[in-house]
């Protein structure tokens, strides 16, 4: 019976997006754990240790404590917005994994226009963050809001950038056919405009996924963690599961876009290839936020502006003439 | 009754009644959040056609930016974010009048076109299209909007920039004064302190 209501394609997308949701969510529990990990082991301490053994059920743990606690809405808050802010953070994330194809046929919707999507969809979530910056009606909170859409604005650009180098390339905007275009070992980070578009796209999305050295829109210390400063239980969950999952997604479009997708040696499946190649690059987003400390606010801005777009200006010239006159591209 | 009318019905209804949120809301910062589901609504629209281009150039223009763009500019110009200022322009004839006129609009359209409407093909290369058309045969119309485009943001630039140059030289008075302020008191402070030990050594 279940292979039969598969059938209709309109169930079957349904059931491929709870899938998705499920596997995000489990990631995001390992992910909370491997940074809590990898945090210890660069600042010398053990990290979480008595929750199960060597503390790995801690973020399970943590995940019950949110939901279990008391939602609490500030009185002086924009009751509407501060209620939805939340879900208009972590929709879009949610969103933007269905057009992520995890190997050759393996994505909940083969979308033409999946890398454009991908940007289409992240500025929703620009939106979410103001709005919770501005509901709940605390100097702070605006402070990171207002903090959080200037910045996601400004590293878009070069993040757009880097991505059309990659169309050049590939010849299409279509995830799927960007990671075939790579099979066999052809991966773009092995082209020279490609390799600087991949430093680029890293740097922009360390910025967009709000992680230090960029995490100005929460900075602990000076805007006390910023727009969700005032939200408390499944709330803050629904912003923090947004954050992390927004991390493995920037790491596995980085291996979509640059290295490979699913291509990798023979032997294991290539969904596993991509995810396996996605938390390396998770690692070093990881090791990144435990090393460097957190820039300035005109820093920031100036460097998206006056470092990374004539960067990345340089760089689509640069791959539109390799395209063009060199034969960079074989189809 | 097929999925496709279903949903075409769902979302018509989510893009109305945001849409009267829109123009009902008395608080200007929820009439940009209603924008949103409203254009969101005709970016599904757009897919539900099959017309993939469509929807993603609506949901990064219109869903994603704009009410940002809304947003920006309510909170540069605090006045009108205040819920219980009234309403203050007297179009409401005007606004009456292209009502009745888009909806004789539509309903002209209606009638021509016969119902069902046959939806529209859409080409498979459509994006490769829309992309050669705007880089040879509409390049003039494309390059001018470009050009106003980038108009509009020096514009901003120099708005937003002499502004500040302003209001830096105002809070640099301002602290001037206030260190100067500062040092007097502390002469004083110093003077009256004189006699007695070290200020200092005390409060350590």
């Amino acid at each position: 019976m279940i292979a039969q209501a598969l059938e209709n394609p309109w169930i079957r997308q349904l059931a491929n997006a709870a899938m998705l949701l499920a596997v995000i969510n489990l990631g995001v529990l390992v992910l909370i754990y491997l940074e809590r990990k990898v945090a210890g082991y660069i600042q010398s301490r053990l990290g979480p240790v008595h929750v199960g053994p060597r503390g790995w059920l801690q973020s399970v743990a943590d995940a019950v404590k949110l939901v279990l606690k008391e939602d609490i809405i500030p009185a002086p808050a924009d009751r509407f917005m501060f209620v939805l802010a939340p879900f208009f953070v972590f929709v879009p994330v949610l969103a933007v994994f269905l057009v992520l194809p995890f190997s050759s046929g393996w994505v909940a919707y083969d979308f033409s226009l999946a890398a454009l999507y991908v940007i289409a969809a992240g500025t929703v979530a620009i939106m979410g963050i103001v709005m919770a910056g501005w509901g709940t009606n605390n100097k702070y909170s605006l402070l990171g809001g207002l903090r959080s859409a200037a910045q996601l604005i400004s590293y878009e650009v070069p993040v757009v950038l880097a991505i059309l180098a990659v169309v050049f390339f590939a010849q299409s905007m279509s995830l799927t056919e960007i990671a075939e275009a790579q099979s066999g070992f052809r991966w773009f980070i092995f082209q020279p405009p490609l390799l600087v578009a991949a430093f680029v796209y890293m740097i922009g999305q360390l910025a967009e996924t709000n992680r230090t050295p960029f995490d100005l829109p929460e900075a602990e210390s000076e805007l006390v963690s910023g727009f969700h400063t005032e939200y408390s239980g499944i709330r803050f969950a629904m912003f923090f599961l947004a954050e992390f999952a927004n991390t493995f997604f920037a790491s596995a479009l980085a291996v979509v876009l640059f290295f490979g997708g699913w291509d990798g040696l023979p032997g294991l499946t290539g969904a596993l290839w991509l995810v396996l190649k996605s938390y390396v690059l998770v690692f070093v987003l990881m090791w990144i936020r435990w090393t460097l400390p957190r820039v300035r606010v005109d820093q920031l801005l100036g460097f998206a502006w006056k470092v990374l777009v004539p960067i990345g200006l340089i760089v689509v010239l640069w791959a539109a003439a390799t395209v063009v006159y060199a034969g960079g591209v074989s189809r | 009754m097929s999925q496709e009318v279903v949903l075409f019905a769902l979302l018509s209804l989510i893009t109305l009644v945001s849409g009267y949120w829109v123009v009902r809301c008395r608080n200007l910062v929820h009439a940009a959040f209603w924008l949103m589901p409203t254009f969101f609504g005709v970016a599904l629209l757009f897919l539900l056609l099959g017309n993939e281009l469509l929807f993603t150039v609506q949901l990064l223009i219109y869903s994603g930016a704009i009410p940002i763009t809304v947003l920006f500019v309510l909170m540069l110009t605090r006045e009108v974010m205040r819920p219980d200022r009234t309403e203050f322009n007297r179009l409401g004839a005007f606004g009456a009048a292209a009502a009745v006129l888009f909806l004789g609009l539509c309903l002209a359209g209606a009638r021509t076109a016969g119902n069902p409407v046959p939806a529209p093909s859409v080409p498979a290369d459509l994006t490769r299209r829309v992309g050669e058309a705007f880089l040879t045969e509409y390049l003039l119309p494309f390059e001018v909007a470009s050009l106003m485009l980038l108009g509009a943001l020096v514009g901003a630039v120099y708005l937003a920039r002499s502004d500040k140059k302003a209001r830096s030289e105002v809070v640099g008075l301002e602290r001037k004064k206030l260190i100067d302020q500062a040092r007097e008191e502390e002469k004083g402070a110093d003077a009256a302190a004189s006699g007695m030990a070290g200020r200092r050594g005390d409060s350590v």
